[in-house]
């Protein structure tokens, strides 16, 4: 496995967490963060930051009820129409 | 297979966050914002044919909704002269990630448990959010509160993954430095030493 420096492990920093690397590349990242005490802390918060945007993310609006029933209604409309064309 | 109840299986589910992707694109016109989504969900399910089954159907519509939306204000501004804004973003040269620092330290330094973080109204996370860039707050959307992977942002904005990665990368660490500077303000945390 390849010595991972900080500078790496911190420009890696998100797409670790957003589970965007290779296995391997993962791997070696996430050593370094066990290993290294100065970055280490750099991983709980940036984590700390992206569940903060998780949970905003689960209490965003939702659509209106009535274009949910607009568009429903538009897409049979739409059906029966190609359905005799 | 039933076309439309296939349709409403996997396309409907995401009415909720094409409408939210439809509103961030019409800039909080909700009137608009409905015309888009009725479009959007109408043109996908003339096209569902093309769409394949299991992958990202949000991304997918995503795609589309921003199409639409492009296509319209394009025949909008066609005589008008501020056609420029869009094709000059496209072209950015943001800098590698490797040469910037993904956190923003004060804060990180100050704040290690990031416990700021637990403590923040929503409404203003997605107030500092809005006052994001553009090009970053979408990149952010789409990732940190939509879900989507770096190569489905790719499509739906019509960018390089490379640019994803940056865009998101500094995104990030400005939504950092704003809600610390609104922490800050508020007196969730004390100001760190220089």
């Amino acid at each position: 496995m390849s010595e991972v420096h900080c500078r790496e492990a911190l420009a890696r920093i998100f797409e670790y967490l957003d589970g965007e690397l290779a296995a391997g590349r993962a791997d070696e990242i996430r050593a370094h963060f066990e290993r290294c005490q100065r970055c280490y802390p750099c991983l709980r918060y940036a984590a700390a930051f992206q569940e903060m945007l998780a949970r905003v993310a689960r209490g965003q609006r939702c659509a209106p009820e009535e274009l949910r029933a607009r568009v429903a209604a538009l897409l049979r409309a739409e059906q029966s129409r190609s359905g005799q064309g | 297979m039933d076309r439309l109840r296939s349709f409403e299986a996997e396309a409907l589910p995401q009415l909720d966050a094409v409408y939210r992707f439809a509103l961030r694109l019409t800039g909080g016109a909700a009137a608009d914002a409905e015309d888009l989504v009725q479009e959007t969900f109408l043109r996908a399910f003339r096209a569902w044919d093309q769409y394949t089954p299991g992958t990202s159907a949000k991304s997918w519509l995503f795609t589309i909704c921003r199409n639409i939306f492009l296509r319209q204000r394009e025949r909008e501004r066609r005589h008008d002269e501020i056609v420029e804004q869009v094709a000059a973003r496209d072209g950015d040269g943001a800098p590698s990630a490797s040469s910037e620092l993904p956190l923003f330290m004060p804060a990180a330094q100050n704040d290690p448990e990031g416990e700021l973080f637990h403590n923040m109204i929503d409404a203003s996370i997605l107030e500092a959010i809005e006052r994001l860039p553009p090009d970053f707050r979408d990149a952010v959307v789409l990732s940190d509160l939509e879900g989507l992977s770096y190569a489905e942002i790719a499509s739906v904005l019509g960018i390089p993954t490379g640019t994803v990665k940056s865009r998101l990368f500094r995104g990030r660490r400005l939504l950092q430095k704003e809600l610390y500077r609104y922490a800050v303000e508020e007196g969730y945390v004390r100001p760190g030493k220089p």
